[in-house]
Formats: C-alpha cells, structure tokens, sequence
C-alpha cells in the first residue's frame, strides 16, 4: 500500500515538475501563437505558399555535434525563436545525432524524408571536407540548403608568455625547424586544419599536427603546454584571452570579434580567407521548393529576432546571413579549395 | 579429439576470427609507411594476441589431454532441449521491431516485441499477455515521446 | 561574508527545492532504465534550463546528473544491466546479491557508498577545485596512454577465469573499439560502406546488449518463473552506522574517483573499475569479489559518484569538460552566458559557490528520494518472468534507439546480446573484458599515436616523462601482483 502511493506521489512530482517547468519553456511560445495567425503575415512569402500548409507538426533538427559544442548551441537558439516565424507554431526539437567525424548525422538528414521536417544544422566540414576522402554518400552539393546563419572564425594562439608573438614569428620558427612546431586541431578534417594547411602549403613550412577529439580536447593540452598553439574556434579560446593566458596570433577567418581585433588575418598575410566555419542549415536533398522557400524565409527573419541575438552574443559569435543560393556557392567553392589542398597534403589522389 | 574440440570450440573460434580479421585488415585499412600514427598498428597487435593467446589455450588443453589431467566438466544447470530455439525467436521480434517501425509506429511494434516475449516467457493468459503488451507500449510512448520529448517514429497510414 | 549569505540565501529558497527535487527524481529514472544514459538525461533537461536563472538552471542539471549516475547501479543490481555504463563494475557482485536474496543491502550500500563519493568530491570541488585543475591539466597524451593501459590491467583482476581467456576477449573488445574512423589518422577501418559505423561500436549500445539483452536470452533459455530463484529475502537494510566497516574502501575509491574525474576525457565507468581493481587488491577477502561482496560493491560506486564533482572541477574551473555530461552543462551554462574558465570565479563568485554547495545539496536530496524508492525497487525481483523478461527487452530495445535516435544501435545491441549469449555456451563465461578493452581501447590507442606524433616515432617518450613513467610501473606492478596471487 505505501509503495503505491510513495510511487504514485513521485510520478505526480515529476508530472507537475515538469508542467510547471514547462511555462518557462519558451518553444511552445504562447506569446508566439497570438502573433501567429494566418491572417498576421510575418512575411508575405508564408501566405502565398501556404497552399502546401507547412508546417504541420513538429521539426526536427539534427545536430551532428555533441551537444554543448557550439554548433550544438547555434541548433538551439534557433529552436527556440524560429517557431515565431513560421505558421501553425509548432515545436522545434534538436537532436544530437553524434559520430564519425559528423557524417553518421549528416547521413541521417540526407537520407531523411524531404518533407521539410528533418532539417540539419552543420557548420562547414561535413560538407565541404569530409566528401573529399570519398566514402561518404552525399557530396557538398547534394543537400537542399537553407540560409548560413553564423561564421565562427578558426584562429591560431599560442601561450601569452611564449617566444612568438605574431604569426610571422611562427612562420620563422618553422622555417628553420621544420616539423618542430606542435599545434593541435579538434579532427583531421576540422576546418581549422585545412586553413593551417593551405598556410603551410602557401609558405612552405613545416608543422606538426596533432589531432584531437574535439576543440576542449585541444584546449586542455594547450593549457597543459602539451602542444604548442591551439587551433580553432575562437569562441572556445575567448575566454583564456580576455584573463591574458594566451594571445591569438592568426584569425584564419573574415569574422573578426572584438577580443582578437588586432589578430593578423589570412589576408593581412595575402592569402584567401579560408578559416570560417560556416554554419547553417540544410535540408534533405529533393525537399520541395515551397517548403524549402518558407523555410529560407523563416530563418531570414529569425536572424533579426532579438532573443537570438542576445544568445549569439551570448555564446561570441556574430550573425552573418546568406540565402540558399550564395550559401550552396560558398559551400562549392571551399569544396574545391579544400581539394587542392588535401591533394597537396597527399590525402587524397 | 572430438571432445577436444568441443572444449575448446570458443577458442578455436577466436582463432579463425583473428585469422579472418588480419587479413580484412590488410586489404582494406590503407596505410602510409611514413605516418606515425599507422593505423593497422593495434588491430594487427590485437589479432596477434587473440590468436596467440587461443592458441596457447589450446595447447595447454592439448597437453592437459596427453596427460589425462583434465579437470571434470562443471555441468549444465538443467536446460531443456532445443531452449535455444526461443532465444531465434525472441531475436527475430527485435529485427521485426526495427525493421517494421518505420510502417507500423512505434506503439504496435513495440507492443508486438512485449506480447510475443510474454508468450516465449511463458504466459498464456490472453488477457495477461494483451494487457502487457499495450500497457508496456502506452507506457514507454509516454515516457520516451512525451516526458523526454524523443523523437519516436510514427505509423505511416 | 556577504557572499555566504547570498548563497544560503539562493539555496534555501522554494524554487532551488524545487530544482533539486525534480532533477533527482527525472536522473533517477534516466539513469535506471537501460540505454538511457547520464548524458541523455541532461541534454533532455537542457531545453528547460533556458527560462530559468543561472543557478537554478545548473543545479538542475547538477542534480540529474548525480542521481543518473548513481542509479544506473539500481538496474545492475537488480536485473543485471546497467542502466549507465558507470555501473557496469557494480553489475557483477550487486546481481550476486540479489540472487542470494540480498538486493535491499546491495542497494543501500550503493546508495550509502555513492553519496559518500559524490560529497567526497563534493567537498574536494568545494575546497580545491583551482589546485586540482592545475594537476589535472599535467596528463599529456603519453599520461593519458599510461593511464588507460592501467585500466586495461584490470582485465587480469577480473578475469577470475583464467588470465588467458581475459586476455582474449580483452583483445576481442580492442578490435571493435577500432572499428570507425580513427581520429588521429583520420582512416576508415571495418566500416565497410556503411556510414553508421564510421562512429565506432558505441559502448552503450554494446553494453545492453552483451550484458541485459543477453541475460533475457538466458532466462528465456531456462524457462524459470522468477529472474532470481526464489530464496530466502533478506530485507535488513544497512543504515549509514552499518557502514562503517565500508569506510576505508570508499575513501580509498573516492580518491580514485575524484582523481579520474579531475582528468579531463575519463570517465566513471574506468573510475569504478579501478577503485574495484585496487579494493581488490588491498582487500581481506578478495576470493568473495565477484560473488557477491558487499566490500567490492561499496569499492565501484563510492567511486563513480566521486567523478561527478571531481568532472565539474574542470568545467568550472578551466572550461573544459571532465566527461561527456559536464560538455553538455559548459553548454548550458554558455548559453546563459556564463562563461566558466579562470574568470567566472572571480566575476561570479555567488554562482559558484551557489553551484559547489548545491552540488553537496544535491546529493542530500538525492539520499532521500531514492531511500524511499529503494523499498520499492527491491521488491522487483519478485515480480514474475512473464511480465519482467518482455518489460526489460523492451526498455534495451528502446533505450538503444533513444541514444542517438538512431535505429542502428538497436543493431548493434541485438547483434552484442547474440553474442553475450553465444559466448559463454563457447566456454567464456565472465564477458567484462570485452567492455573493458571498449571503452578503454581509444585511450589507449590514440593516445598512443599521439604521443609517437610528439616525439617523432620514439617510443622513449612514455618512460622519460615521470608522471607516464609511475602510472605505467604501477601498471606494470599491479599486473604482477595479480598473477603472483593465482599461484
């Protein structure tokens, strides 16, 4: 008898726990059905091609990121706002799908259903440097993209109190001792050691990379001085740049915050910027033009809403938009940049 | 010498499996003799030691025969004959489960998984075994859809 | 002063209870139920944090997270799966326990030891958490290697079967813990095509398999009308005074719990494995391990709930992440727009300690929901097969599916339950080696290659560095020791 009820009374805990929690739950947005009406356009392009009537129930979107990372948190931010602009407020979850150096995510969204409600959030390797070494399905090309909503800037830094305090010093140093310096990367085909390489490939030297699971890998043996610089996002470094740990001596990207201002860029140094991790949003290949458009015009707006840009400033990262078609050439274009340079590498033939 | 084999069947099966795996290593994992981080390193390592090891086993096993020193066989706690034959049936209602729940939802299939392994465990009671089934499916759907918010699939029709 | 008030005065109020009490309850289904995992149970009430404040919304987190941890033993116990896979040390002696009718003392000594390892931790992160970061940052790749070939010398401890059977299904599990794509040279192995393997054979997935959907397959096979022959059940409970002969075990385990935690990338199932490995060692009646010894049981989980504070060392301390839940709550706390690293100490000193001592909290409140639950739980082992063998299939089936949503793992757990089955019918009864050498095969390995990167091919790096060195003799020692024993 007082099993029951100890049970009974748990169940009952969890249950209004959870309803009560629930308020504070902004996906269900009650603020947002009011502003939601058919009739109420948010954007012209909705009521037009409501004839399809989408969204109908909830959308999902699979991050092929472990949760926490800063793909993962870029997942979520979204959730949170993008049901407002879109009609018949519906639930937006995100699901981690981890693994293999993101393909076995990416794989899910390229084989899922393309009824617009599978859709995935990645940032640039799985699409423009994995399909290189050939063993995957899908190509840089093969997913419907949707809009490219960030770029998180690759840097280079190295402990505040080493020898080289500017890129150039490091480039010296690997001049006269090839293979002698260390930096650590989050995968091999991390975006950050692409740009390294193609560097290294422009100047001619020599460094030695050492490959992690993951950027707070990397960062734990850079502050233990296993390594010589950490490669990157910046967004995971910040903060050992604000208290003066370590200085970021290269920002292979175009984004430029203000905590690494005065960084010397891939340009500065004369070569194309090819440091961004570009993320955005992507839907499964053959996803029909009206979804896809409601879609794109959903995320567009998305990106002017207040709370989300309070979560970006949150996390450090800068809100850069481009629409499906200059998302899918970017895409391209690093794709075949990236050849080159894993051709050179000797990675692939 | 049957009964040698028989003895040693798991051994003997690890030796195969070694055997087998070293040569898929070798024609398919590439290798580039001047990287350091060679990737064929612990799985020909590992094939090694399995095999060595079963090996080792048995001729250990071997010698222990020659000798007549084997050890008495600890009996079989009393099995049925052919029990093995609900633990085919039991495996094939996962491989239903998984393969069927892109049709057919989540909720039959999952209850179809509990009734038929109510049956296999025993149960006869019709009302017992329906009751089981989609009790436990209601359940789970409500906890793993609902609470936790999981993305379960849905019936197709 | 002013700080502690402000502190007491955030824990002490309705909502942190609130907080506090929900979090433990939803970790402490998470945890029990077979394929859900720790980390699962956080991401799931990360969501719910956004709307929150700050403190709350890591306490809860906090909260699952321990009581996810510390339940997954209740499972092991009692139907002999783990419901995480820090349990999984705790899965051979706590099911012993539960055949000889002894489940309510198994359960309340993991409890009693698990929370004597959280508010170990608790404590140490409390006090020391800067100091501790610092040691902890000193594991470089030839350390990390050191440290998982001492995890993997515990397969000579375990392997009560013969070392040479161990040694084969340690080797076993090693080779399919290389199966993906290996990280440090970025080449596919054994993945034949199929992109779902490219991940690698996930720990969890096989563990339901090999160790809960095989024991289904086994009871089926016998056809009995209870999980546990009915004998004589014992309900006497152990009360924290009963513990007392426990102590210098979960002290001992504690330190080695909060000490693997502290380094970043470990996590609590090594944590268990080796406090039991080392209570096995020091112990007065090792010849019980395995069998049901309570000892060995208060070894494994004060050491896995020790990980959980020593893990947030890092996080808050360094903001890195100590094992893979405390990446998802450096997420959360991000999001709120906390950034944890050298500076949130001193830009935040109310949050911290809000954290640290709702950490202790934490645990408390954990002690007594899941005293009232324990009972309860115990009780299950009566339940009849009818209803137990299809309710505990289904929670493997679907849990393997929740893990990454991905009906692959279901694959995989069947086809490791096919093989947990076979094994033993092959003369390999004790399968632990084989998770073992799983999780523990990439930290070797990778680090391994790692550190050849460092030093350009020399293998001098591991004995010339003194930290890998010591970590490698007492490898080397314990190895010894244990086979002296068997003579």
């Amino acid at each position: 008898m007082k099993r029951r009820s100890v049970g009974a009374a748990v169940v009952l805990t969890i249950v209004l726990g959870f309803g009560l929690l629930g308020c504070g739950n902004s996906n269900t947005g009650t603020e947002g059905s009011s502003a939601n009406k058919e009739t109420e356009t948010t954007s012209s392009a909705e009521t037009t091609s409501n004839s399809v009537n989408y969204p109908k129930k909830d959308i999902e979107i699979v991050v092929p990121y472990a949760a926490g990372g800063s793909t993962d948190m870029v997942a979520r931010a979204f959730a949170q706002v993008l049901s407002n602009y879109l009609p018949n407020n519906v639930n937006i979850a995100v699901v981690n799908v981890t693994g293999g150096n993101n393909i076995v995510g990416t794989q899910e969204v390229y084989s899922a259903n393309p009824d617009g409600y599978t859709i995935g959030c990645i940032a640039a390797a799985p699409l423009s440097i994995v399909p290189l070494y050939g063993e995957t399905e899908f190509t840089h090309d093969s997913f419907e993209t949707i809009a490219q909503v960030t770029s998180i800037a690759q840097v280079l830094a190295v402990s505040a109190n080493s020898e080289w305090n500017t890129i150039e010093d490091v480039i010296t140093y690997a001049k006269e001792n090839p293979n002698a310096f260390t930096y650590g990367v989050g995968g091999k085909t991390n975006v950050s050691n692409l740009a390294l390489s193609y560097l290294m490939m422009q100047e001619g030297v020599q460094m030695k990379s050492v490959v992690y699971n993951g950027n707070s890998e990397v960062l734990t043996a850079f502050l233990g001085g296993h390594v010589n610089a950490y490669t990157g996002a910046a967004t995971d470094i910040k903060e050992y740049v604000e208290s003066g740990e370590a200085k970021i001596l290269l920002n292979m990207g175009s984004v430029v915050e203000d905590f690494y201002a005065d960084a010397t860029t891939m340009e500065d140094l004369g070569y194309e910027s090819v440091g961004d991790a570009y993320t955005g949003f992507i839907a499964p290949p053959d996803t029909p033009d009206e979804i896809m458009e409601i879609l794109e015009t959903a995320f567009e707006k998305a990106m002017e809403d207040e709370t989300l840009l309070a979560t970006y400033a949150n996390i450090g990262i800068q809100p850069v938009f481009l629409n499906r078609a200059e998302f899918q050439e970017l895409i391209s274009q690093t794709f075949e940049r990236n050849k080159e340079v894993l051709k050179y590498l000797g990675e692939i033939e | 010498m049957k009964d040698l084999i028989k003895r040693n069947s798991g051994n003997f099966v690890f030796l195969v499996l070694s055997a087998g795996v070293f040569l898929i290593t070798s024609g398919q994992i590439s290798s580039k003799s001047n990287d350091v981080a060679e990737a064929r390193r612990f799985p020909y390592m590992m094939c090694g030691l399995i095999a060595a090891m079963s090996l080792l086993s048995i001729l250990i096993d071997i010698y222990k025969w020659r000798k007549k020193e084997l050890e008495p066989q600890t009996a079989e706690d009393g099995r049925k004959a052919y029990a093995w034959i609900k633990t085919i049936i039991a495996a094939a209602l996962i491989i239903f489960w998984f393969t069927m729940i892109n049709m057919l939802g989540f909720i039959i299939c999952t209850a179809i998984l509990v009734g038929g392994i109510t049956v296999l465990a025993g149960n006869r009671n019709v009302i017992s075994i329906a009751a089981v089934a989609i009790a436990t499916a209601l359940v789970m759907y409500l906890v793993f859809a609902v609470l936790l918010q999981t993305r379960l699939p849905e019936i197709l029709f | 002063m002013d700080i502690i008030v402000s502190v007491l005065q955030n824990l002490f109020s309705l909502q942190a209870l609130l907080v506090l009490v929900l979090g433990s309850a939803v970790g402490m289904v998470v945890g029990t139920i077979p394929g859900l995992s720790a980390s699962m149970g956080v991401a799931l009430m990360l969501p719910f944090t956004f709307g929150m404040e700050a403190s709350y919304g890591v306490l809860l987190l906090v909260s699952v997270y321990c009581s996810s941890i510390y339940s997954g033993s209740i499972s092991a116990i009692l139907i002999n799966t783990p419901g995480t896979s820090a349990s999984a040390a705790s899965m051979m002696d706590g099911f012993s326990l539960t055949k000889q009718g002894k489940a309510r003392q198994a359960l309340d000594i993991s409890l009693n030891a698990s929370i004597f390892g959280g508010i170990f931790s608790g404590v140490l992160l409390l006090l020391l958490a800067p100091q501790i970061a610092k040691a902890a940052l000193t594991f470089g790749p030839p350390e990390y290697f050191a440290l998982g070939v001492l995890g993997l010398s515990i397969i000579a401890g375990v392997s009560d079967e013969g070392l040479l059977k161990g040694l084969i299904l340690g080797g076993f599990g090693f080779l399919i813990s290389t199966i993906g794509i290996d990280p440090v040279s970025g080449i596919y192995r054994y993945t034949f095509g199929n992109s779902n393997l490219t991940a690698g054979i996930d720990s969890v997935s096989a563990m339901i398999g090999l160790f809960a959907i095989s024991e289904m397959f086994n009871q089926l096979e016998i056809g009995a009308k209870r999980m546990v022959q009915a004998v004589k059940v014992d309900n006497e409970g152990i009360g924290m005074r009963k513990m007392k002969p426990y102590v210098p075990t979960m002290l001992k385990s504690s330190v080695i719990g909060s000490i693997i935690g502290a380094i970043p990338g470990t996590g609590s199932a090594i944590a268990a494995f080796m406090a039991y490995r080392q209570a096995k060692a020091s112990s007065k009646h090792p010849e019980e391990y395995g069998k049901g010894s309570l000892e060995a049981l208060s070894a494994a989980e004060s050491a896995k709930n020790a990980v959980t504070g020593s893990a947030m060392i890092p996080m808050m301390t360094l903001g890195i992440p100590g094992d893979a839940v405390t990446a998802i709550m450096l997420g959360g706390f991000t999001i709120q727009g906390l950034a944890p690293g050298p500076q949130l100490f001193e830009k935040s000193p109310i949050l911290v300690y809000t954290i640290m001592i709702g950490f202790l909290l934490a645990n408390i409140v954990m002690m007594l929901e899941a005293r009232v639950a324990i009972k309860a739980f115990s009780k299950i082992s009566n339940i009849s097969n009818h209803y137990m063998i299809p309710i505990v299939m289904a929670c493997c089936v679907v849990g393997a599916f929740a893990i990454n949503n991905n009906l692959f793992a279901v694959k995989i757990a069947l086809i490791f339950g096919v093989m947990g089955y076979i094994l033993p019918k092959l003369g390999f009864k004790n399968l632990v080696p084989i998770l073992i050498a799983l999780i523990l095969g990439p930290i070797v390995e990778q680090n391994f290659s790692r550190s050849l990167v460092l030093s350009d091919g020399g293998f001098g790096i591991f004995f010339t560095r003194p930290l890998s060195l010591i970590i490698l003799l007492i490898a080397a020692g314990s190895i010894l020791l244990g086979l002296r024993k068997k003579k």
